[in-house]
């Protein structure tokens, strides 16, 4: 939630040229050439890197056979609660080889918080109930935004420079990797176009 | 009429029974074939339906088999363990899942691959290198993909068909796909044939070489592993197939499947299908037979009841035809069309016979008297002579005298009444039984007498005796008198004709000698052995000019004079020399070739008139006429034209008619001897006092002279009554304007007493015997020298 907030703060800065920080904006298209909404954007440069921490008191709850939030964006190192929400039992579990784990059917929360310690994406399941999905993006930088209707996202306040950036989308096939590109910010600059290799994204 | 084909001529029964029976086997033939053709069309109705139950069942166990797959591969796929091994990427440990899996499921194959259709693991480690499993799982995706999820997918795999099924697996999103294939079974072949009943064969081909084929039934598998057409693979078939002389009702499908070619074959034997409906033609055929014979026995029977009478009637038919009336006609009580031909057959039967018996009636009974008349008569004695049952018999004949005459006076009904008293008297007197009287003709009767009564003679008595008694008829008394003549068989004659015959010559030789019963005597017949010779050699004597004409000279007792000669009839027959008239003229009396004679006589005669003449005065030659002659109605005609024809004037001729001649047809004789008289010729009464004639009839007829008998001449000189009667005689002739003729003048004084009585000429041997005409000239003349007329 506090992140969406920042998020939108952001974006209303950006609207302002007048600031001395250059704006970081980017524009994801897909293989086709669309525009990509909902696409989730990270900022990585060796500053920001160095600069994020592993976050606290993340959690992934499951209520209503879901779960909330369905995609968790942490950095290296935070530890995750699964609070169970429902009056059922759970048994969620990951084959992805960023984290592979499971924890056998529970109820309200599991003894202890399972911590991701490499970078990946991590896909949820729960062995008793196949229509729940969820997402864990384990980046090892801190900043990131998910693209509007218009593919667009703003990362405000950043110097020119050399910058790394991670994009990944629900779309994205099992096991597929963060898609990464290189950008170069100016002072004025305008927004980044990236187009995505990975098939199957579109819709 | 035209040839019948030869069975037409079959007895009717049989025909019938034949026809009956051909019918019926026609209509059992057609009904067989309806029934066969309704019992194939149910066979194949059945098989069809079968065949559709059998696709159904072998669908449903694809189904089943599909979904028991998809659910062990689903089962495979969910599980977390399985799960776990695959996302350990570690193939040993997949594929040993994988292989644990197939085999608890019965599934003959298992396949992961990644959700790209990489291939992964295998549930046998050697397959992995296999380019075919490659292409297997490259065709299988793209079945899927274009076919759907849910697709039944079948391949030839290893070379058997087999059934795949691909599921997810998802961890939790999809991460590939489990592939497992499971091979159809021989036991899933002989397990669908034994639900439907059906053969069911299943035949795999896979491009190359490797033909495979499961059948529920060795002999087909046998069949089609010899040989298999391409296009059971490619198309749909329905159709009949020979198997083994067996008829097979078969539906076939064939589709490309991948890997290669599949070909599922439901097959039905007729024969085997029909096997139930062998029973059902047995009990028709032998129904069709059963009721065969009852319809034969049937047929038989009532043709027999329609034949049978139509055979009697046929046999009562022949026997009316050989004469048999009084046949037993079968039938008549019968109300039916038989029985109304038999009643009317009957009926023409008894009128035939009623109408015979009258017909035979009038054939040998007389009317009038109602005594059997003389064929019935001639019957009867032949019968007798020829049964043997007699040594002897005869037969007497009595004609009544006059009885000509009483008819004319009297009238025939009073002939009639006294014919029929007659007969009445005859039957009363001797003939104790009808049957031995007849009427033989008009005045005629005959009775035929056995050896066991009376002797003929005695008989004859009694009934000339009692014909001798006055007679009563219609108030008149009537006297009659009768001539009975008698031949007795075996003496006087041999043959029923004959002996019949003998009676009445004896008869007529009773009449002619005024006798009253006279016995046959051979003398009475003169020529009777050669009379049918004779009859043609006097044919041949008047053509072959046998005959000669004898001129007897007549004299004028005023001058003596030959004023005229009486014309004789001779023969000169080649071998026996000159026969005497007496030998043949009878006979030719009695047979009517009389007339013959006369004509050849008038014809030669008026031939030679003219020869005969001398002078001024003309010279008469007389002929004589037979009774035959004058009732011959073209006689005097005949007369006329031969005179005619010879210039010969009818005063030239002179006409001797017999009294008897007349009297035989008095009316008819008067008739034609007015006619010759009036034509101009003389007429003469021959033998003038042996007959009967009344001199009332004299008188009426237009004669010009009288000859008197010789047997009055004879006697005139020694008997005085003769001389009388001759005086009379010709008293009598000169009264009535008559010339008279003295026959049989042999001596001089018979010559001079005749002229002193009066009488104009003499004829006989004194004056000349009868001589051929060229002598009789030589005679004339010498005749006419002695006594100084030259």
């Amino acid at each position: 939630m506090a992140l969406n907030l920042k998020r939108d703060i952001c974006f209303a800065l950006c609207l302002m040229p007048t600031l001395a920080w250059s704006d970081v904006s980017i524009k994801i298209v897909d293989a086709s050439g669309q525009p990509l909404s909902t696409a989730v954007v990270f900022l990585k440069s060796p500053d920001i890197i160095s600069s994020s921490r592993p976050l606290t008191g993340v959690e992934i709850a499951q209520k209503d056979r879901q779960f909330i939030p369905g995609v968790q964006v942490v950095t290296v190192g935070t530890a995750i609660e699964f609070p169970n929400l429902d009056d059922v039992r759970h048994h969620v579990y990951s084959f992805s080889p960023a984290k592979i784990f499971e924890l056998k059917l529970y109820a309200q929360k599991p003894e202890a918080p399972v911590t991701f310690e490499e970078t990946g994406i991590i896909e949820l399941g729960c062995n008793i109930h196949d229509s729940m999905l969820g997402w864990v993006l384990v980046n090892d930088s801190s900043i990131y935004a998910t693209t509007n209707d218009q593919g667009l996202v703003t990362f405000p306040g950043y110097k020119a420079g050399d910058y790394s950036i991670d994009v990944w989308h629900k779309n994205f096939p099992y096991g597929a990797p963060f898609e990464s590109f290189k950008v170069q910010v100016t002072d004025n600059d305008s927004a980044h176009t990236l187009q995505l290799e990975t098939q199957g994204v579109s819709f | 009429m035209t040839a019948l084909p030869r069975w037409m001529h079959i007895r009717l029964s049989v025909r019938f029974i034949l026809i009956t029976l051909i019918l019926l086997i026609f209509i059992q033939t057609i009904g067989f074939w309806i029934v066969q053709t309704a019992v194939e069309r149910y066979v194949r109705d059945d098989i069809q339906h079968s065949i559709a139950v059998s696709e159904r069942v072998w669908n449903k166990l694809i189904i089943q088999n599909h979904q028991q797959l998809v659910e062990g591969a689903e089962l495979l796929a969910s599980d977390f363990g399985f799960r776990s091994a695959v996302a350990s990427k570690d193939e040993n440990t997949i594929s040993s899942a994988l292989a644990n899996s197939a085999q608890r499921i019965g599934a003959s194959v298992a396949i992961l691959v990644d959700q790209q259709w990489h291939l992964k693991a295998t549930s046998k480690d050697d397959m992995m290198k296999s380019s075919k499993l490659v292409s297997l799982i490259d065709e299988l995706a793209a079945t899927r993909q274009e076919k759907g999820e849910e697709a039944y997918i079948t391949a030839l795999y290893s070379g058997a068909p087999t059934q795949f099924v691909v599921v997810p697996v998802k961890a939790p999103r999809l991460v590939g796909y489990v592939i497992m294939g499971f091979a159809i079974e021989r036991d899933m072949v002989a397990e669908a044939s034994d639900l439907s009943g059906i053969d069911v064969v299943l035949m795999s081909n896979n491009g190359a070489s490797s033909v495979k084929v499961m059948a529920s039934s060795d002999r087909l598998e046998e069949h089609f592993l010899q040989d298999i057409p391409g296009r059971f693979f490619l198309e749909d078939l329905a159709f009949d197939m020979r198997v083994a002389q067996e008829t097979f009702v078969s539906v076939i499908h064939g589709q490309e499947v991948i890997g290669g070619f599949l070909s599922l074959a439901f097959m039905k034997s007729l024969e085997e299908a029909g096997t139930q409906f062998d029973e059902l033609f047995h009990q028709y055929l032998v129904i069709t037979l059963i009721g065969l014979v009852i319809f034969a026995v049937a047929v038989t029977w009532l043709s027999r009841r329609v034949t049978r009478p139509l055979e009697r009637l046929t046999d009562a038919t022949g026997a009316l035809q050989e004469g048999n009336y009084d046949v037993e006609v079968s039938g008549v009580g019968r109300m039916d069309e038989v029985g109304a031909l038999a009643r009317s057959f009957d009926g023409m039967r008894s009128s035939i016979k009623d109408q015979r018996e009258t017909i035979f009636k009038l054939a040998y009974n007389d009317a009038l008297t109602g005594l059997p008349n003389r064929l019935s008569f001639r019957q009867k004695v032949a019968d007798l002579i020829e049964s043997g049952e007699v040594s002897s018999l005869s037969v007497i004949t009595i004609n009544l005298d006059r009885f000509k005459q009483v008819n004319d006076v009297l009238g025939y009904e009073m002939g009639d009444e006294i014919l029929k008293a007659t007969a009445t008297r005859l039957l009363g007197e001797a003939c104790s039984a009808q049957d031995k009287l007849a009427r033989v003709s008009g005045d005629e009767f005959s009775v035929l007498v056995l050896p066991s009564e009376d002797t003929p003679m005695k008989i004859a008595q009694s009934l000339l005796a009692r014909l001798n008694e006055p007679m009563e008829i219609d108030h008149n008394l009537i006297d009659l008198s009768a001539s009975i003549g008698i031949a007795s068989w075996p003496i006087d004659a041999q043959q029923c004709d004959a002996l019949i015959n003998a009676s009445q010559v004896a008869m007529y030789a009773a009449k002619r000698r005024s006798e009253d019963i006279i016995s046959y005597k051979s003398e009475f017949v003169t020529s009777t052995p050669e009379s049918l010779s004779l009859l043609s050699e006097l044919r041949q004597a008047v053509t072959n000019n046998e005959l000669r004409v004898y001129l007897q000279p007549k004299v004028s007792t005023v001058d003596h004079r030959v004023i005229a000669a009486e014309a004789l009839v001779r023969w000169q027959h080649p071998e026996k020399g000159l026969v005497p008239p007496f030998k043949f003229v009878p006979f030719a009396e009695q047979t009517g070739f009389i007339r013959e004679l006369t004509k050849w006589m008038i014809r030669s005669l008026a031939s030679q008139w003219q020869g005969l003449q001398l002078g001024h005065e003309v010279f008469r030659v007389s002929v004589n006429l037979s009774t035959r002659d004058l009732l011959s109605p073209t006689f005097p005609d005949f007369v006329q034209q031969t005179l005619h024809d010879f210039q010969v004037p009818t005063t030239g001729v002179c006409l001797e008619i017999t009294e008897s001649a007349i009297m035989d047809d008095p009316t008819f004789a008067e008739q034609t001897l007015a006619k010759l008289s009036n034509m101009g010729f003389r007429l003469s009464i021959d033998d003038f006092g042996t007959g009967y004639s009344s001199l009332g009839y004299l008188k009426r007829l237009p004669v010009n002279e009288l000859k008197v008998d010789q047997s009055f001449v004879f006697g005139m000189i020694e008997d005085n009554n003769d001389r009388t009667i001759v005086q009379s005689t010709i008293d009598l002739a000169h009264n009535l304007g008559l010339e008279v003729v003295a026959e049989g003048v042999e001596t001089e004084a018979m010559y001079l007493a005749l002229r002193e009585l009066g009488c104009e000429e003499a004829q006989g041997y004194f004056i000349g015997k009868p001589m051929p005409v060229e002598e009789f000239i030589v005679w004339r003349d010498q005749w006419h020298k002695e006594h100084g007329l030259a």
